[in-house]
């Protein structure tokens, strides 16, 4: 790793004006949201990050094309002629762009937790599980199914009602063992159930019954939240700053990658659209292992008061696949640069 | 010995480098199936029109550009290789180097892409800045330097890691009598530590003294190679020789010219040398010191 090369990338991809900008934008966000109340502090956390996230990302990952774009085209009479290699090169650029995006989720850390308020005990997400085809109960059977759990989890639902009639009671069941815990609720809006898990091992009985009322209820969440206790629901914004740097990670590789080849602003764009293309698709899988994917669920899951899960091993994966891609492209763009054809001899 | 240590600093041969001018136009062939070869410490010129192909030597050599076709060996290795950009120092035409960093900054950057040490690389620095004339602009941004300047400043960045070989592309375009005297002390000492230097320019009278050897390229073609005196013996009648007096009046002037007459040959022109330049801006500076 050169330092100083590090630098002149941190330089490049965040420059005082756009660190400035940034900075006075979370200010703003975070002053006019902050709350004391635990879920209007949740929204406080959600809307900070999400700005801030979304600024650095349309900043950011076209900037680093652009670093990568100059030294591939303007400046390769200086950058070729260097005996570090092209892959240490590249290594070098993408983690002078993370320190820029590490600065931001420094940022965006700070101003969230100062204006959610609320710092108690919270529940975070350690698990997804399936919910049931059949999603709708009309009160002629309920609906049973199976999930893997540990004992002290608490199991969280997305209902919501279909207003035939105003309201719906539902009871929901988990059984385990010979022991059995149960919920009631009122449904007459999207809401969500929540259930601690029996003590015990083995697979958790769920039963989803709706007991009285006209209206539908719908199982409006496409999965199972498994949740266990969290001391604070201040480390909702650490989950959020991992999944906010893989991401980063991915798409500041690929437009490192992509620049030699395409120029800086298609490079830019091109690395924004195809994590977008795949999230929009709303494809589970793409959603849960597509980094930015993972991002806007956990700025989601965030936003509800809970604590995000940290990032999967799938989307870990996945960010180390783009980088790897994009440094492949970045070491053969530059190797190409030698072949190019050129104006004059 | 290392057997290494007996390869040639360069050794080219047929190397051949086209570039397209557009889509669907032909091929241009900038190097045609160039032979050249410099032993280590040699000081070769190369002189040519513009477009004879002598930059793209140069880029070729420099690990910037690929050949076609053709070795191309710096010290028996790849120029592309770790090894051979290592000892490699190259002073493109223009500079390429980020505007928006101070001229000590850019300096150090490249003194830790070479691995040198920091204590090592500041003095050099230092004293590359001052000996190019621009140790008061160390702490300006290059983005603020003038052409001169920044042909300075190019070359003193590629003598930073006193490179075995140098590779400049017209070093004195756009230079000051000053900058001149100033490139051509560093260059001698260069040349006294034993590097190697392949200097291009389309001014004979910049590489003459300096070089062993020059080498006339002419549409990406050898033409003609050797020291000053037998490029110029080849023109036969037509060829022009520069003399350089000290203390000669006007007198001693046309007494030269009745000589050149009655020897068949022609003075040309009588002109000061440009060291007088460089004589001036010295004392004046002298006097300008308190």
């Amino acid at each position: 790793m050169n330092l100083r090369l590090a630098a002149l990338a941190v330089r490049r991809v965040a420059p005082w004006w756009v660190a400035l900008a940034l900075a006075l934008v979370g200010v703003l966000a975070a002053s006019s949201a902050a709350s004391s109340l635990p879920a209007a502090s949740a929204l406080a956390r959600q809307g900070v990050w999400s700005v801030l996230a979304l600024l650095a990302t349309l900043t950011f990952v076209p900037r680093a094309a652009g670093l990568a774009a100059r030294f591939s085209s303007l400046e390769f009479g200086w950058v070729g002629a260097q005996p570090l290699s092209r892959a240490r090169w590249f290594a070098t650029c993408l983690a002078g762009s993370l320190a820029a995006a590490l600065a931001v989720c420094a940022l965006a850390a700070t101003l969230a937790e100062s204006a959610a308020r609320f710092d108690g005990a919270s529940l975070r997400e350690v698990g997804l599980a399936a919910v049931p085809e059949r999603g709708v109960l009309d009160g002629r059977e309920s609906v049973r199914w199976s999930v893997d759990a540990e004992a002290g989890e608490t199991l969280r639902v997305e209902l919501s009602c279909v207003n035939i009639e105003p309201t719906a009671e539902v009871e929901w069941r988990a059984r385990r063992g010979g022991e059995q815990r149960r919920v009631r609720a009122t449904i007459s809006r999207p809401q969500a159930l929540e259930l601690a898990i029996p003590a015990g091992v083995g697979p958790v009985e769920l039963e989803l019954e709706r007991t009285s009322g006209g209206a539908l209820v719908v199982l409006s969440g496409e999965r199972l939240q498994r949740l266990a206790p969290c001391g604070s629901s201040r480390s909702a914004s650490l989950a959020l700053a991992c999944h906010a740097l893989l991401a980063w990670s991915a798409l500041m590789a690929l437009a490192l990658g992509l620049a030699p080849w395409i120029g800086t602003r298609l490079a830019g764009a091109l690395a924004l659209v195809v994590p977008l293309a795949a999230w929009l698709a709303g494809d589970e899988f793409a959603v849960d292992v597509s980094p930015t994917g993972a991002l806007v669920r956990a700025l989601e899951v965030a936003g509800r008061g809970l604590v995000p899960a940290l990032p999967s091993l799938a989307e870990v994966a996945c960010a180390a696949a783009c980088s790897a891609v994009g440094g492949v492209l970045f070491v053969r763009g530059l190797g190409r640069e030698r072949g190019r054809e050129r104006e004059g001899a | 010995m290392d057997p290494s240590e007996s390869l040639p600093a360069i050794d080219v041969r047929g190397l051949v480098r086209s570039y397209r001018r557009g889509f669907f136009a032909r091929a241009h062939v900038a190097l045609h199936g160039l032979d050249l070869t410099l032993a280590r410490g040699e000081c070769v010129g190369l002189i040519g029109p513009n477009g004879s192909g002598k930059s793209t030597l140069l880029r070729v050599l420099a690990a910037l550009d690929e050949p076609d076709s053709g070795q191309v060996r710096v010290f028996g290795a790849d120029p592309d290789a770790r090894a051979a950009r290592r000892v490699t120092g190259f002073c493109p035409e223009d500079s390429p180097y980020p505007t928006e960093l101070r001229a000590r900054d850019v300096l150090a950057l490249l003194g830790s892409l070479r691995s040198m040490e920091r204590a090592a690389c500041e003095r050099r620095a230092a004293e590359l800045l001052e000996r190019v004339g621009l140790a008061h602009v160390a702490r300006e941004r290059l983005g603020g330097f003038s052409r001169g300047m920044l042909r300075r400043f190019c070359i003193a960045a590629s003598l930073l890691h006193e490179p075995k070989l140098l590779l400049l592309d017209e070093p004195t375009a756009g230079l000051d009598a000053q900058g001149f005297a100033a490139i051509e002390s560093l260059l001698d000492e260069a040349r006294a530590r034993g590097t190697t230097l392949l200097v291009s320019s389309h001014l004979l009278s910049d590489l003459h003294q300096r070089c062993e050897r020059l080498v006339a390229l002419v549409d990406g073609r050898i033409v003609a190679q050797g020291d000053a005196h037998t490029l110029a013996a080849s023109l036969g009648s037509a060829a022009r020789l520069e003399l350089c007096f000290e203390g000669l009046d006007a007198d001693s002037i046309a007494e030269l010219r009745r000589v050149a007459q009655a020897r068949g040959a022609r003075l040309v022109g009588v002109q000061p040398a440009q060291s007088n330049l460089v004589e001036l801006y010295r004392r004046g500076a002298a006097a300008r010191r308190p």
